[in-house]
């Protein structure tokens, strides 16, 4: 069995009689430490996965283990302590607190949680130890998606789940956030989940999850991805 | 077709915003509520009044001469310059043969009642010739059961006449109707009759109407030429008439700043609440205009946004205010003023000014936000606004101090500092919210302080027994009455002429080892000196007396003044006039030293007992009880502190709300990424509560002097001129306002931050919008 399951997740939004069925019977696993890419057009139910792995949705039915521990089964507080331990977000707009400096949005994360790692080595790691103290304001985007990596990192999480973390950034930038992501994955030992649309990102994955129309259209797993360097963008 | 559309995005708009759309209209109805409502009250009473003095022909002047009226002084009242008419009559105090110890005030008019002419409630008019009629006091035959046909019988001199009752009515001399601080129907009434029935009665009084545009003062001052030893009284002091104006103009001076106030405060909270809504809205706007809508079309729909709340609020505030609380407040203003009727004038300029202003501040705060965004560029507006850089604040520089900050308290005070204006809104809110609650509770104090001090400070006796008739000397009364002390004190009504002007006041000769009165500031005693006169200081300012200056007093029935040097100034909350000591009033050889009153200090019960007993004791007063009397008479006037605090509550209220709601609608974002980042409701609550209650406790601060300030101008505003407001707000009552505050304020957030639970995380994922 994987680090994470989905049996048979269903998550429907029932809008005036119709249903929508965000994802329907959805089942897949990924083991631990993999580099996940779920990758699908806008539509296809791939943030409402996101959502639910992330404990910030309810599952109409079916059930979702992480590292053993049953999250369709979590109620309110449980879940945020879910969120709070367990699970690192980077997002696609980043989120950055915008009147705290670089440095103390990374100590936002740590406020919450009881093994953090240390803030400035982690911002040291992503490469801003030299923009600790600037405002998100007067950071570029990449920059910021950085801050933000180093906020979810810093949780030292199991698990980092990214929603499309390069999807606001230009080709360039968007190759240094990836990279930095890889080597998280591999230095951190987490398992990395990431959501984007774009193809190009696909070869990076240890496994890779197509989804469209609500469904798994497939799975794939890669035992050598392909280098960050590598990839056409 | 464009329009509609556009129309439908108003709507729309407005109905996703209901809550911030409601409290611009709740603020706007507030601001304009207050106003017109006390705007309002006070013109009724105004209207009321003036309508019933005009229609009743009320006397502009009250001559009194001792010796009586002949047909001699009666001509040279009417040959004055300005003086339309005068009639004779003749009034006095009288007891009736109803039971308990019941007296009427009996005024006989001699010839038709065409000043002062009663209006009739029941029954009907005395005929010129009516020997055996009378008319009787509405509130006064309804406590003694009294009706049309009944009879009612007065004591003079010994002789009993018996009226019958022709008529109910009022008259307009008696809005008051009073021989002490409170008016007792049960006690104390008047009757009207014709001056044929009591021959006996000396005709004693000219009553005269003043010419329309004639100066009442430049003719009250030929009437004292013209008949040098008259009393005249205006209408500023003759006691009924200006007992009435006073209380309306009290009323008028204290509720003018307030509702001013509460109205600024609304208008500026409206004006942040639309200049925000307005900065929301920038990427719309840019949409709008790169679709190829008009800057006209636009301007036109969001000045609808302006248009809309502002004119729906005000005009209800307006209306609501003008046509509903006058008619609460009508018996708390009026007291135990009898007043005939009650007339609704139409809603004044002034408050349709105030309707009028709030919706052209809206407009113009309005085009002031969409010109600030129209010299944008269409693609400078479509794109997001760059977030407000985070900024270091000055208290980062101190960083010994900044370094002991938790991390929480680093970041509030931060928010704090980079929201100034929403920060600086809610302090404003509040600050004037407890500013208004300490004012609203400092006057009922400084109200309360004035009667409780001049009954147990001012007046240091335990009984005062009042004389008329046959008096005896002083030494007399010390003889006879056993007590720790006794004093006697001669009071009369003078006219004082002094360069100010002339005023009609009470002259108190006391004895010079006087102690039961304590005349100096603050309730302190001073002892009359001899050979000068003691001013009060109230009057001083009134008629701007110095020490040193030179008055003259006339006694009714004298033409020859006393005139004295001021040589003190002495200090009455309550009434004013001027004190002579006993041999100071017997060097001026006016008469003797005839007590009108006997102040007693620990009197014995057979003493108490003997006053009862003595014939010329006309009635006996306890302070104690005349604190009773004039707390429960100033009670009526709670109802409008009540009033004021209500509003300054619900001021806070929306003011709070808004704020509130301003900040989760601005940063509902932030929020949710901090649920994401898995932050606990209770944590995320507790954030947003924590730097409410900075911004509360600064507020209610910085609102306590300022409360305290403004209760001084409204009092000083309000002051009669016989009466003197002291203190302040007490302690207590600033305590219970800044609670009050606090806690609405805390209250408020906690009910708000509920809507943490509400928070979309999956919104913390979604794009700027």
């Amino acid at each position: 069995m994987g680090y994470i399951t989905f049996e048979n997740v269903c998550k429907y939004y029932p809008t005036g009689d119709t249903v929508v069925k965000a994802v329907d019977n959805v089942s897949f696993s990924i083991e631990k430490g993999e580099f996940c890419v779920v990758l699908g057009p806008s539509g296809a139910g791939k943030t409402t996965i996101l959502n639910l792995l992330g404990g910030m949705d309810k599952a109409t039915s079916g059930k979702i283990t992480v590292g053993g521990k049953e999250i369709t089964g979590l109620r309110g507080p449980q879940l945020t302590e879910y969120r709070r331990t367990d699970v690192g977000f980077v997002f696609q707009f980043y989120n950055l607190m915008p009147n705290l400096t670089a440095l103390e949005n990374v100590e936002l994360a740590r406020q919450v949680c009881r093994d953090a790692l240390d803030p400035r080595k982690v911002m040291e790691q992503v490469g801003l130890g030299e923009r600790l103290n600037n405002f998100p304001a007067q950071l570029s985007g990449g920059e910021q998606q950085r801050v933000s990596i180093a906020r979810a990192l810093c949780k030292n999480p199991a698990l980092l789940l990214c929603d499309e973390p390069t999807g606001a950034l230009d080709s360039k930038t968007g190759v240094q956030v990836l990279s930095l992501l890889t080597d998280v994955c591999r230095t951190h030992n987490a398992t990395v989940v990431i959501i984007t649309h774009n193809a190009m990102i696909a070869p990076l994955g240890n496994r890779v999850i197509r989804v469209k129309n609500g469904g798994i259209e497939s799975i794939e797993q890669c035992e050598h991805p392909a280098r960050v360097e590598d990839i056409a963008w | 077709m464009v329009k509609n559309t556009l129309r439908k995005k108003l709507f729309r708009d407005m109905a996703r915003a209901a809550m911030q759309f409601l409290s611009i209209i709740a603020l706007c109805a507030l601001g304009t509520f207050a106003f017109a409502a006390l705007d309002g009250t006070a013109r009724m009473t105004r209207t009321t009044l003036n309508t019933y003095y005009e229609e009743n022909s009320l006397a502009d002047f009250w001559v009194t001469l001792p010796a009586g009226v002949d047909r001699a002084s009666l001509d040279k009242a009417a040959s004055v310059p300005g003086i339309a008419a005068v009639r004779a009559r003749a009034t006095a105090d009288l007891e009736t043969t109803l039971e308990g110890d019941v007296s009427v005030s009996v005024t006989a008019y001699d010839g038709a009642m065409d000043i002062n002419t009663p209006l009739l409630r029941e029954g009907e008019l005395l005929d010129i010739a009516d020997k055996r009629g009378c008319l009787v006091e509405e509130r006064f035959a309804q406590a003694h059961g009294l009706t049309l046909g009944d009879r009612i019988t007065v004591k003079l001199a010994g002789r009993e006449y018996t009226f019958l009752i022709r008529g109910i009515a009022v008259s307009p001399e008696y809005i008051v109707v009073s021989d002490g601080i409170v008016a007792d129907p049960n006690a104390y009434g008047y009757i009207l009759v014709n001056a044929c029935a009591m021959r006996e009665l000396p005709l004693t009084q000219i009553v005269a109407t003043l010419e329309a545009g004639a100066d009442s003062d430049s003719v009250r001052a030929a009437i004292e030429e013209a008949l040098p030893d008259a009393l005249v009284m205006d209408r500023a002091s003759h006691s009924s008439t200006a007992r009435a104006n006073n209380d309306a103009q009290m009323f008028e001076n204290m509720t003018l700043i307030f509702p001013i106030l509460a109205y600024a405060v609304a208008a500026l909270i409206v004006m942040t609440t639309l200049s925000r809504m307005i900065d929301n809205q920038r990427l719309q706007m840019g949409t709008l205009s790169a679709l190829g809508f008009s800057s006209r079309q636009i301007k036109n729909h969001y000045l609808s946004y302006a248009i809309a709340p502002s004119l729906i609020g005000a005009v209800l505030g307006t209306l609501v205010g003008h046509y509903t609380l006058p008619f609460f407040l009508w018996d708390a203003l009026i007291g135990q003023n009898e007043m005939p009727y009650q007339l609704v004038p139409p809603i004044s300029v002034p408050a349709w000014i105030m309707t009028a202003l709030s919706v052209v501040m809206s407009v113009c705060i309005m085009l002031f936000s969409y010109h600030k965004a129209a010299r944008e560029t269409t693609a400078a507006l479509l794109r997001p606004k760059p977030p407000k850089d985070g900024k270091r604040i000055l208290l980062e520089r101190m960083t010994f101090l900044w370094s002991r900050f938790s991390f929480n308290a680093k970041m509030i005070t931060r928010n704090l500092m980079r929201n100034k204006l929403r920060t600086l809104m809610s302090l404003v809110g509040l600050l004037c919210c407890n500013m208004l609650i300490i004012t609203s509770l400092g006057l009922q104090d400084s109200v309360t302080a004035m009667s409780v001090n001049y009954y147990t400070g001012t007046l240091s006796y335990d009984v005062r027994a009042n004389l008329k008739g046959e008096v005896g000397t002083a030494e007399s009364y010390e003889r006879r009455l056993d007590a720790e002390r006794v004093e006697c004190v001669m009071e009369q009504s003078v006219s004082l002429r002094a360069r100010g002007g002339t005023r009609t006041v009470r002259l108190n000769v006391l004895q010079d080892d006087q102690t039961l009165q304590r005349l100096g500031e603050h309730e302190t005693f001073v002892s009359i000196q001899s050979g000068t006169a003691a001013v009060t200081y109230k009057l001083t300012k009134t008629l701007n007396i110095a020490l040193g200056d030179t008055i003259r007093l006339y006694l009714p029935g004298d033409d020859e003044p006393l005139t004295l040097v001021v040589g003190q100034i002495v200090h009455n909350n309550v009434s004013q006039g001027v004190y002579l000591n006993r041999s100071t009033w017997e060097a001026q050889r006016k008469g003797d030293f005839s007590p009108t009153a006997i102040q007693l200090l620990g009197p014995s019960e057979g003493c108490l007992s003997l006053l009862e007993d003595m014939d010329e004791v006309d009635s006996i007063d306890y302070p104690t009880d005349q604190i009773q009397d004039m707390l429960w008479m100033l009670d009526t006037l709670s109802s409008v502190f009540t009033l004021l605090t209500g509003i300054a509550l619900a001021l806070a209220f929306v003011i709070c709300y808004n704020m509130g709601l301003m900040n989760f609608v601005e940063r509902t974002r932030e929020y949710a990424t901090l649920k994401v980042l898995g932050y606990h409701q209770k944590e995320i609550r507790q954030l947003i509560l924590r730097e409410n209650n900075i911004i509360s406790t600064l507020g209610v601060l910085l609102g306590i002097v300022p409360g305290i300030l403004l209760t001084d101008v409204i009092l000083h505003s309000c002051e009669p001129e016989t009466g003197f407001y002291p203190g302040a707000p007490t302690l207590q009552s600033v305590l219970i306002a800044c609670a009050i505050t606090f806690c609405f304020s805390f209250l408020l957030q906690l009910l708000l931050t509920r809507k943490v639970r509400k928070i979309d995380m999956v919104e913390a994922l979604k794009s700027v919008e």
